[in-house]
This record gives structure tokens, sequence and C-alpha cells, in this order.
């Protein structure tokens, strides 16, 4: 059921490659994400799909039909921008009814669009203002319906919520889903915080420095990242750093700078040499150095040198005689440990996952 | 950041203060010496004698209403010649774009009255009479170069995403420009057209150069006078066109965008 | 922007037809020939060229340069101290200060010329405050001297130095100063080491934004000169709409322009140059 597909879409600006080779589809209803940090290239491919730049080479299709080759107003899709793009010399209802008074509807059923569009999002009594008298909130509402009212089949929303304080952006998060949700229209949503991605969406694409680098739902970026900069960027990682040391179908010895080996499983192509060791710090017990240590699991040995209490959860910082320390999550109630104390950590081999820096 | 400022400014030595203090004196002497000789009074006559002679020179009045006219034909043509340039050139690359630019700057940089007899000559290889049309085209012309600037300055912080918005609600590029851009330019554009016409309504010596014969403007009147010798009827005139401007200048420094607009010309 | 090239077209057009072209005109009529009886005989000639080789021109010439520079230079000097003295004001003042600046900068060169003329005519108020000091003078030689032409030149055109001052000093970080003062420097290495260096390119700016115009100027030297005070603008007048004799006049202003781009080509080789001695 997919509605929307990106084929080979590369998009280089002066040389500079800005898109490479894109391919990516998106269900009808579906909230989708374009997850990474800022110049990787998401608000580009969302400007490519809203027809405001051309792409270099590729085709983008709607329901089996290109787009890439209309301009903006030809497309079933509608934009909400960063900074919300209010004109500011008119009022908000003014704002709403724009899209559709270029579309020469008759005017009384312009207005009432433009109210019902207004009143969905409670601002009926705000239709006569202009946005500088509006709230930031306000005005992320004004733009929402604006582009809402014109009936899009796709809705692209380029980091909306980013200028909104923590608390306003968790409501809009909540209001976004339900409307979504409610309306059955199919979002794409860039953003860099990998937070508002997983509660918001069905899938996420994460994209770096040009490339799409997994397209899955949260948990299954959450666990079981196909690349380096995945792994690396959603969700928090205790990174272990050494050479490869022998291998045995998926799992790989690596021994580490402080002479202990551990196992690992291969996620990516590695290249003979060093690689760096992934684990999630939840997933990594650790017991009091004269517990008896669990057979088939990668064992080191080390010294608590920090303890963060970060209220249900408390980090522990072990100094395992390697350049990088080693967090580890535990419930709050379970913790028992001193700083200083000599501790074991545990973690088994299948959540060890290896990756090769430069392996895409 | 602009708090810290504040404090921060050491305070210059006395001598400066005098120098700043001079120097006003000097800029306005000369002003409150013409306002004053205005009001001379010969024997029989009223302090305003001389303001009246001026409001009934039959002369003056012509030449006041040739000023107005020129001003506003002039302010009309430079502001929509300037205003398309400035927004042609933030916002497209055209064939002939650092030509335009060039020229522009040509023309602010260019000494008036080189401008003034290459306009003369220009026109009489044309065969073109002289006349308030001439005058009207040449003034025109050297205010092209501030409607460019003035409305540069303001479309230099236009935000870039309200012309994407417009295009995604499906404006064209000609609708995006007549409902969004000039709209939002509006207090700009009056800004330009201020400044075009006081800066038509002052000048001299290209007036001087390419204008016929019934059709003086203010200034050259009163040039004409006063090579002739310096009265107080002259005062009058003089007091009256610098009310005049004083009053345009008044109004269009209520309106924010102007004030905005001239302190980004002082930076 | 497919638009852009529409709009830009009209005035694209009116700056080729009507600065462009009359510049390429006037050059054409420079190397032309003046007729008998005033018209324009089309050839190639330097004539008119060499003619402005002569002691008469060139001395005017020399003259013009001078008073452009020197009215340049006093702008910029008096203009960096009032502009100092404007950005150092308590911020209730400043606007006010600025206004009062900008007043006569806007106002009608004539009208600033007569007062001038005013205040030194025959029974006018300077007239008046030297016979009540007992200072011997002759009145008629107070309403028209050169000295006058100076005191024109210099009052016209200090706003046109002030502003750009005002606006580079407003931009200007003051904490540089203390830091210096509280390293231990004097006034006077304050000044030369940290100040001038910031403030030079806008120094040079207004200097010649005050310059150029100055080279050209006709109405100060004309109104208040009498016939002692012939600079360039005013010959060039007077070949133009009284002797008729285009081609000399074009001829001179060429010689103008001439003047301009070689003050120009040694500014940006000082530039250059200091940009050269910073590395």
């Amino acid at each position: 059921m997919a509605l929307l597909e990106i084929v080979d879409i590369d998009k280089a600006v002066e040389g500079q490659i800005i898109l490479n080779k894109i391919n990516l589809s998106v269900n009808e209803g579906e909230f989708f994400s374009l997850l990474g940090s800022s110049g990787c290239g998401k608000t580009t491919l969302l400007r490519l799909i809203a027809g405001l730049d051309k792409p270099s080479s590729g085709e983008i299709r709607l329901d089996n039909k290109r787009i890439d080759n209309l301009p903006p107003q030809h497309r079933p899709t509608k934009m909400v921008f960063q900074k919300y793009a209010l004109f500011p010399h008119m009022t908000a209802i003014d704002n709403v009814a724009f899209g559709l008074r270029l579309r020469k509807l008759p005017e009384a059923q312009v207005r009432e669009k433009s109210m019902n569009a207004l009143d969905m999002f409670g601002l009926k009594n705000f239709a006569g203002r202009k946005p500088e008298t509006l709230s930031g909130g306000q005005q992320q509402r004004v733009a929402v319906a604006r582009a809402l009212v014109n009936e899009p089949r796709v809705l692209l929303l380029d980091e909306p919520l980013s200028a909104l304080d923590q608390k306003m952006r968790e409501h809009m998060q909540t209001e976004l889903r339900a409307l979504q949700k409610r309306l059955g229209l199919t979002f794409i949503y860039v953003t860099h915080d990998q937070e508002e991605a997983m509660i918001l969406s069905d899938r996420i694409g994460v994209m770096n420095s040009g490339r799409l680098e997994q397209v899955a739902t949260p948990r299954d970026l959450y666990d079981d990242p196909k690349t380096f900069f995945v792994a690396s960027f959603v969700g928090q990682m205790t990174k272990l750093s050494g050479q490869l040391d022998g291998a045995q179908g998926e799992y790989f010895r690596v021994a580490l700078p402080n002479g202990e080996k551990i196992q690992a499983r291969k996620k990516s192509e590695l290249k003979a040499g060093g690689a760096i060791a992934f684990v999630r710090p939840e997933k990594i017990l650790v017991l009091p150095s004269s517990s008896p240590a669990p057979a088939d699991q990668n064992v080191l040995s080390g010294q608590i040198s920090q303890i963060h209490f970060r209220g249900d959860q408390t980090e522990l910082e072990i100094d395992c005689g390697l350049k990088q320390k080693v967090s580890a999550y535990m419930m709050s109630s379970d913790d028992n440990f001193k700083n200083g104390q000599n501790v074991k950590i545990c973690f088994c081999p299948t959540e060890t996952w290896l990756f090769d820096e430069g392996a895409t | 950041m602009k708090k810290k400022d504040e404090r921060r400014r050491p305070r210059p030595p006395n001598f400066v203060r005098f120098v700043l203090v001079g120097i006003l004196l000097a800029l306005y002497i000369p002003l409150i010496c013409v306002v004053v000789g205005a009001f001379r009074q010969t024997e029989g006559m009223g302090a305003f004698n001389w303001f009246k002679e001026v409001l009934q020179d039959e002369t003056l009045l012509e030449a006041l209403w040739n000023s107005i006219v020129v001003g506003f034909c002039a302010s009309l043509g430079a502001t929509v010649l300037g205003a398309g340039a400035a927004i042609a050139i933030h916002r497209g690359r055209f064939w002939g774009r650092p030509l335009l630019e060039i020229l522009s700057y040509v023309s602010l940089v260019l000494p008036e009255i080189v401008f003034a007899l290459a306009l003369l000559s220009w026109f009489f290889v044309l065969n073109v009479s002289l006349g308030l049309s001439t005058v009207i085209m040449a003034h025109i012309t050297f205010s092209i170069s501030y409607v460019i600037l003035t409305i540069g300055s303001r479309l230099a912080s236009f935000d870039p995403s309200l012309d994407d918005a417009a295009r995604d609600l499906g404006a064209s590029e000609w609708q995006v420009l007549w409902k969004i851009t000039i709209p939002i330019l509006g207090p700009s554009l009056l800004a330009s057209f201020l400044l075009s016409f006081l800066l038509s309504f002052d000048d001299f010596l290209i007036t001087f150069f390419v204008n016929g014969v019934g059709s003086d403007t203010l200034p050259v009147k009163l040039y004409a006078f006063m090579k002739i010798g310096i009265t107080p009827k002259l005062n009058a005139l003089a007091t009256m066109m610098w009310a005049l401007t004083a009053v345009l200048l008044f109004v269009s420094f209520r309106s924010p965008a102007f004030k905005g607009t001239l302190k980004g010309d002082v930076e | 922007m497919k638009l852009a090239r529409w709009l830009a077209l009209p005035s694209l057009g009116w700056f080729l037809f009507f600065i462009l072209a009359p510049m390429m005109l006037i050059f054409a009529i420079s190397l032309a020939h003046r007729g008998v009886y005033g018209q324009i005989e089309w050839g190639f000639s330097l004539g008119n060229y060499t003619s402005l080789i002569s002691p008469v021109i060139l001395k005017i010439f020399f003259k013009t340069i001078c008073f452009a520079g020197g009215t340049a230079l006093a702008c910029v000097s008096l203009g960096v101290l009032a502009a100092w003295g404007m950005a150092a004001a308590p911020k209730v003042y400043r606007d006010l200060l600025l206004a009062l600046i900008v007043v006569p900068f806007l106002t009608n060169g004539l009208i600033r010329i007569l007062g001038l003329k005013t205040f030194v005519s025959v029974d006018g108020p300077l007239d008046m405050i030297l016979s009540w000091l007992h200072i011997p003078h002759d009145p008629f030689s107070l309403s028209t001297n050169i000295y006058l032409v100076g005191v024109g030149m210099v009052t016209s055109y200090l706003p046109f130095a002030v502003l750009p001052l005002y606006g580079a000093f407003e931009k200007f970080d003051f904490s540089l100063v203390e830091a210096a003062q509280d390293l231990g420097a004097r006034n006077r290495t304050v000044l030369f080491r940290i100040v001038l260096p910031v403030l030079w390119k806008p120094l040079v700016g207004a200097a010649f934004l005050v310059f150029i115009p100055c080279l050209g100027e006709y109405l100060i030297p004309d109104l208040l000169g009498g016939a002692k005070a012939l600079l360039l603008g005013n010959l060039i007048t007077e070949k133009f709409l009284k002797a008729r004799d285009w081609p000399v006049g074009s001829a001179l202003a060429i010689g103008l322009i001439f003047c301009l781009l070689v003050s120009w080509v040694i500014l940006s080789y000082l530039e250059r140059k200091r940009h050269e001695e910073e590395r």
C-alpha cells in the first residue's frame, strides 16, 4: 500500500552531493519520520517531495504517478515549515484561506472551510488576529491548519516543534499524533530529535550525510540497528574498541587493549583489524567481583568510577582499564554499589554488536 | 548585549564635545539666518510681508507646481523600476545581473555634473526637446539606485520560507510577488517614494542642465534669484521650502518602517 | 526565480539607455571638434585633450583637487570627533543628535548656501559682529571670497562624513579600548594601535564619500566664490552652457572622471598594501 515512492533520488548543488541514491517508500496512513542531525539532507528530501526544489536525478511517485516533474501547486502534498512561515500581513483566517482562494473556490465555501480548520485546533476566536499577536504554539497550529485545509494526501512537516519550549513541544507531539490517527493522513515528519521520532512514528528513516542508513520501526531501529551510524545515533550505547581476533560464523573474538577478550556478533561488513563493539547499557549486568561469572557471557572486571542517580534508573560508570568507560544502567532499587568497588560486568555476545566504522 | 554596550562607552575628552557643539553651530547658524532674514521688517510692512510676496509671485508658484509634478512622477518611476530591480537582484539569477549592479553603483558614484552634461548631450543628439519630461527622466535615473538600496536592505531580512510557503500552497511566481512580497515590502516602498521625492525636489544641478524654458523647478528659480542678490523675499522662499521638506521628513520619521530603513542606511 | 529577468529588464534597459549610452556619447564628443557656430563636428581628434594641458586649465584641476582633498580631510577629522561625541553621548541624546545632523544633510544645498550668504552679507550678522568688536574689515569682500568657499564646502559635506562614521562608532567594540587601558596603554597608543586600525576603513570610505562629489562641485564656488574661485565644476558648466564648446567640456568631464579613477586606484593599492602588512 505504498503511497509515496522515492526512487534513486540524487541531489547535488554546485558539486556538493546533498542526497545520494535515496530509495524509500511511505505507506498510506503512516506517520513516517526522517531522522538525522543537521546537514544530513532530510530537509532537502522533504523539499524535493514538496516540489520546492528539483532532484538532480531520480523519480518521485505518488499513487504510481510521477510527481517530481510537477510544480508544487499540482502536487497533493502540503508543508508545515520550521518557523511556520505565516504571512505577517494577513490575519490567521486569511493565512488559512490562502491556498483555497488561489484555487478560486467560492468565497462562502472558503470561509466555512477555513473557520472549521481553525476550530479543529481551538483557534476559532483567533481568526482575525495577525500572527505576531499569537503565541508560538498558536502560530504552529495555524500553520498546520493552513496546510490541512487544502486536503493534501501527504502532510510534510519540517521540524515544526523545534522552536517551542519543552512543555509545549510535548503537548503538540501528542496533539499531532492524535490528529494524524484521527484523519488517517500520511505524515512525513523531519526531526533531529530521536526521542520525538520514536514517540511519534510508525516507521523512521535514519539519514546521515545524504544517505538513508536504515528504515525501520522505532523498535527495530533500537533492537536491530544495521549500521554503525544508526547504532550510535539511536539510543545510548557503550562502545568498546579493539582488534578482531578470529571468527566463528557470525561471532567474532575481539581483543581489547586491556588484554581481555570478548565475543561479539557481526552486524555490518567488517574489515580486518580494528572494530568497535556496541552494547546497550541496560543489557550490561553488574555484579560484585566475588560473584561467579555466568557462562557463555562476556565478562570484564573493573572498578566503579562514578554513580549517577537518575530517578528510576541509575547509571554506573566502570573503569575497566580501557580508554572508554563502560556505562551500565540498572534499576535504582537494585543498586547496592559504592564508588571504587571492584565489580564484574557481564553481557551477552548476542547483544554485543560489531560495526565497522566506515561501512554502511 | 545592548545593555552591556550602554555602560561601556568611554567618555570622550571635553574638546571632542566642543567640536561637536561647534559643528552643530556651524551647521545651524546659516539656517537660522535664513529664517530670521525672512522676517526682516521694513517700515510699514508686517513681519510676514515677504511670505505674502512669495505666495503672490506667479512664477514662483509655477515653479513650485513644476517641482511637485516632477517629484511625483520621478518618484513613481524610480520606485517601480527600482523595486523590480531590487527584487530581481536579491531573489534571482538572470543574465545581466552583474551589469545591473555595476550600473546602479556607477549611478551613485558618478559626480552630478558629469551625469548632467552627459544627459544634456544625449537629449540633444536624440533631438528631444528639453522640458519637464527630460527633467523627470533625469530624476528617475539618479533615484533608482537609492530605491534599490532601500528595498534591498529590507529584502535582506525577508524570511525566505514565506515564498516557499506560498508556492507550496499553490501560488505561481507572479502571485507570490503580488500577494506576498509586495504587500510586505509596503513600508519600504513608501520610504523609497519619499526619499526619491526629496532627492528630486532638492535637486539643482541636473535640473539646471536638462530643463527647458518655462519648466524651471523651485531650486532653479532660487538659484537665478540668488545670482541677482540676497533679499528677504528669497529668505522667505527658502524658509518655506525648508518647512515643506521638514514636514515631509517629520511625517515619514513617524512611520517605523522609514526609521528602520534610515538606521540601516547609516550602518 | 524565473520572474527575475522580467523584473530587472526595465531598470536594466533604463540604465543602459540613460547612463551607459550618454557616457559613451560624452566620450565620443570629447574626441570631436567644435564648429564655427558652436555645433559639434564629429571626428577623431585628441585636440581637446591636448588643450587641457595648458597652465590655466591644469591650475584649475590642481586647485579643485586641493579643495576637494582639503574638504575631505577636514570633514573626516571633524567628523570622526563629532561621531565619537555622538556615539558616546547618553542614549537619550543620541537619537536627537542624529536627527540634528540629518536635517541639514537633507536640506537643499541652495538653502544652506543662502544661509551662509545671508550670514556674511553686507549689514548681515557677521558684518554687525565684526563692527561691534571694532575689527576693521571690508564688508563687500566678506560676502564672496575663497575662504567662504572652503567653509561652505566643509559645512555642506560634513554630514556625509559624520553619518557613516557614526555608524562605525556604533558598531565599535569599546571594550577593546578598556582592555588596552587595563594593560597599561596610554591614550596615544590606544588611538593609534587600537582605534584607528579598526576605523581605518570607514574613515577612508567617508573621505571618499566627500572627495568624489567635491571634485565636481559647482554651486558653492559659483555662489560663494565669485570670479576668483573657478573650480572644475564651474569651468565645465561654462564650457557647456555659455561657451557652447561641448567637445572641450566633455574632455574636461573625462578628465574629472580620470582623477576619480586615479584616486580609486591609489586607494585600492593602499588597501592591498595594508592587508599585506597585516599578514
